[in-house]
């Protein structure tokens, strides 16, 4: 098989199943492997060989990864009494727990929409500017430089906002998603464990 | 040699391999597989492993115009050998004792 | 590929802006500072950049 034909199959395997830093990971480690292997002096069938089947590897892969396990939790049924009774109790907390929660995010992600509004106008706004400035040239060359001087400025501006936009979403997404699904696990009547 | 005592051993021997300089996966396997048979695909979960544990760390170097990724030991690693000669070595010959005892 | 697109696009966004106050600052000096002469009578719909003092 040829290095490329193997990497591709490589690739191919994990597409779904792993994270994509994980496969890039992976088929950087691979890719380094075939060329040391060359560099010894194997061939590039050799070398190929030698890794193994690309369906093989992946099977091995998984194998590897931990396994969680799911053990069940022993629920008393008095806890299930107390928790009934004294719903009116922790069934308020909780709603105001949640509700606290829920107006931080939504404060949390008032920057990121700040910034993408500012971004998507300051770029729409600054190409505009720039586009139309030339026809200016009749009103005088002033109005030209300066429609065109505002124009770069705020497509600069409008970038740089929507790459904090970018960045910070990115981060609150992580957080949102925590915040969100973190109650779920404790819910659940298992408990993971990991070997 | 059973594959799980033979995993946890590959661990120790990458690091002891690396104590004595940095190197890259290639060469891992080359110098290990003498004493221990380990193949390419063995050989990167426990990088991955040692990685996460921050056992050791990673840097890139060129060579011949490529990039190759080299390993390199860490202060935790370090430890994790010394844990291994002061603690789980002397375990193992423990258990060796018994194992023989039975005999 | 997030690192070396961000410090470039942060570089070139933050080229684009200063290029921008330069080239700007250089159209209110060729109208002789004054603020009174992007009144035009005649408002195009192309001209967007104003000095709003009404």
């Amino acid at each position: 098989m040829e290095r490329v034909d193997f990497i591709k199959e490589l690739a191919a395997e994990l597409s779904y199943k792993t994270k994509p830093r994980e496969i890039h990971q992976l088929i950087d480690y691979y890719d380094e492997m075939i060329e040391d292997l060359i560099e010894e002096g194997l061939s590039e069938a050799e070398a190929v060989a030698r890794l193994g089947k690309p369906k093989d590897l992946v099977k091995a892969l998984h194998t590897e990864e931990e396994i969680v396990v799911e053990i069940p939790r022993r629920f008393h049924p008095f806890l299930y009494v107390l928790l009934i009774l004294g719903f009116p109790l922790w069934g308020s907390l909780l709603l105001a727990a949640i509700l606290l929660m829920l107006s931080v995010l939504l404060v949390l992600w008032c920057g990121p929409f700040t910034t993408g509004i500012l971004g998507i106008t300051g770029v729409l706004s600054g190409i505009a500017s720039v586009v139309l400035s030339p026809l200016l040239i009749t009103d005088g060359l002033f109005l030209l430089f300066s429609q065109l001087g505002v124009g770069l400025f705020l497509f600069g501006f409008g970038l740089l906002c929507l790459l904090a936009t970018y960045r910070m979403s990115k981060l609150f997404s992580g957080l949102s998603m925590a915040c969100i699904l973190w109650p779920r696990q404790l819910l659940t009547n298992y408990r993971k464990k990991v070997i | 040699m059973d594959a799980q005592l033979k995993k946890g051993l590959l661990e120790v021997c990458v690091l002891a391999f690396l104590q004595r300089g940095d190197s890259y996966g290639y060469e891992m396997v080359k110098h290990i597989s003498p004493l221990l048979p380990i193949s390419e695909s063995t050989l990167y979960p426990i990088l991955k492993r040692l990685e996460a544990s921050k056992s050791v760390q990673t840097y890139t170097k060129s060579h011949q115009g490529r990039t190759r990724k080299y390993y390199q030991i860490t202060a935790q690693g370090n430890t994790r050998i010394t844990e291994f000669l002061t603690t789980d070595w002397p375990q193992l010959t423990m258990i060796h004792r018994f194992i023989k005892g039975g005999v | 590929m997030i690192t070396i697109n961000k410090k470039f696009l942060v570089s070139v966004s933050l080229a684009f802006m200063f290029l921008g106050l330069i080239v700007g600052f250089v159209g209110f000096a060729m109208s002789g500072f004054s603020v009174q002469s992007y009144q035009l009578d005649e408002r195009h719909w192309y001209q967007l950049v104003n000095f709003y003092t009404e």
